[in-house]
């Protein structure tokens, strides 16, 4: 499965980080870490074992920026 | 920074209150990092705002709310683990997939109200017959409790508010005092019903967090109280001020009706036009850059988020209302960033499209019926009367 984050959409708000920290994590400027690696948009590949977390992720986000593509 | 003897942001006065932007436009250019006689560090710059408000050494749990300390018991007032905590009981509640259910209670209450303008002589003042009414059903139904009390709640809340600007006096801190009292009262009074008769909403959830040893009490009464709060105070600016925005732009109207994919863009310029909320505080932990200057520790900032949604070096032409600017080229900050940013940002703007949709699929145009009236503080805007003509 994949996992795209829309960073245009995305504010930073860190509930994805709650919710799969093996996904996803807030730098020390308090920004999410993975927009070192992407200006617009993120897309990687997700194991099969992180699948809850990262749905979980995906309901929460406040500005529903992420998706998950099975 | 610059230290200047004349007051830049007369939080007092009224004609700063009725419009602060042409303040919040010489600060910009003139004063981005503004101490103020009152001792804040005033920012107004978007690109400052926007990364400080982000900024995790911020904290708001050492601010001194005065006479609204009971905050420290609500996310606003803690900083992690504590916020995180408390957050993640909630945040399910607020998924798009929650607020759906959420604004089917809304899209009823629409609806009653427009009922009986239709019936009726086709006026309304919607500031308290439609905008107040609707949203505070909405939070009553998630709670799991009959409405009641909705006037007494919005004053009690405006009452706090009172408190929670930089401009606040000793009056209003006393009006604060007993407003929180009432609350406390209240709200162990709802808590006791709902012991007495279990239920499935979110006061329910909080009463099991409580049991478990997730909530304390005081995190249970006054998380509440957040809720009751902000469940109207900033979502009905948004509504007013919309609707008020349908009477001064007739094509406005049209353009929501007929073209559902730019419902999101106009609602987000509402907000970024009027911020409901001007401001955030946080207090400084450590020495933190900002502009060109360091704030030492233990300094309080305020982030003018109203201020940096006028910031003509990112939305041009800041103070004209286009509900077409590109969405990449930035955002407003009107619900706050990072992890403070707003947990019912989805629901307020489901419930503000609910009601022009429902306006808009059901009339031909609104005008206004009388004039609008105004209680705007210097940290929150605020439409007291908003008489509307349905045609």
């Amino acid at each position: 499965m994949k996992v795209e984050v829309d960073l245009e959409k995305c504010q930073d708000h860190g509930q994805c980080v709650y919710a799969a920290p093996g996904l996803f994590a807030l730098n020390e400027q308090g920004r999410l870490s993975l927009r070192s690696r992407a200006a617009a948009v993120y897309v990687a590949d997700v194991a099969e074992e992180n699948a809850e977390e990262l749905h979980e992720a995906a309901d929460i986000c406040p500005l529903q920026a992420i998706t998950v593509h099975e | 920074m610059t230290v200047t003897t004349e007051d830049l942001l007369p939080f007092r006065d009224p004609g700063f209150r009725a419009d602060p932007y042409p303040y919040y436009a010489r600060l910009r250019q003139e004063h981005p990092v503004y101490r103020h006689p009152a001792g804040l560090y005033v920012v107004s710059r978007y690109e400052d705002v926007a990364r400080l408000i982000r900024n995790p050494t911020l904290s708001v749990q050492q601010l001194d709310f005065g006479p609204a300390a009971p905050i420290h018991h609500t996310v606003l007032g803690k900083d992690a683990p504590d916020h995180t905590r408390l957050r993640r009981i909630t945040n399910r509640w607020f998924t798009p997939k929650a607020v759906e259910g959420w604004t089917e209670v809304t899209r009823a209450s629409v609806a009653a109200v427009l009922d009986e303008v239709e019936n009726g002589d086709g006026t309304l003042d919607a500031a308290d017959g439609l905008s107040l009414k609707c949203t505070f059903e909405t939070t009553c139904h998630i709670f799991g409790i009959e409405p009641s009390e909705m006037d007494t709640i919005q004053r009690k809340t405006y009452e706090i508010g009172l408190s929670l600007g930089p401009g606040g006096n000793d009056d209003e801190a006393v009006v604060t005092t007993e407003a929180f009292a009432w609350f406390t009262e209240h709200i162990r009074r709802l808590v006791a019903g709902k012991r007495a008769h279990p239920g499935e909403g979110l006061i329910d959830a909080f009463i099991a967090a409580q049991d478990e040893g997730r909530m304390t009490e005081d995190e249970v009464v006054y998380t509440i109280f957040l809720f009751f709060a902000v469940g109207h105070l900033d979502v009905k600016h948004l509504i007013n001020h919309g609707l008020w925005l349908m009477t001064q732009q007739p094509g406005l109207f049209a353009v929501y009706r007929d073209e559902p994919a730019a419902r999101p863009g106009i609602i987000n310029e509402i907000l970024r036009i009027d911020t409901p909320e001007s401001m955030v505080v946080r207090l400084t932990t450590q020495d933190t850059v900002v502009g060109d200057r360091t704030v030492p520790a233990g300094e309080a900032l305020a982030l003018l988020i109203a201020s940096a949604n006028r910031d003509p070096e990112v939305f041009a032409d800041p103070d004209t209302f286009d509900h077409t600017r590109p969405v990449a080229a930035s955002q407003h900050l009107a619900f706050g960033s990072g992890m403070h940013g707003c947990a019912g940002q989805v629901l307020a703007r489901a419930e503000a499209d609910v009601v022009f949709s429902s306006i808009v699929n059901r009339f031909s145009g609104i005008e206004l019926a009388g004039e609008p009236a105004y209680a705007h503080t210097e940290f929150l805007r605020t439409i007291t009367h908003l008489p509307l003509r349905f045609r």
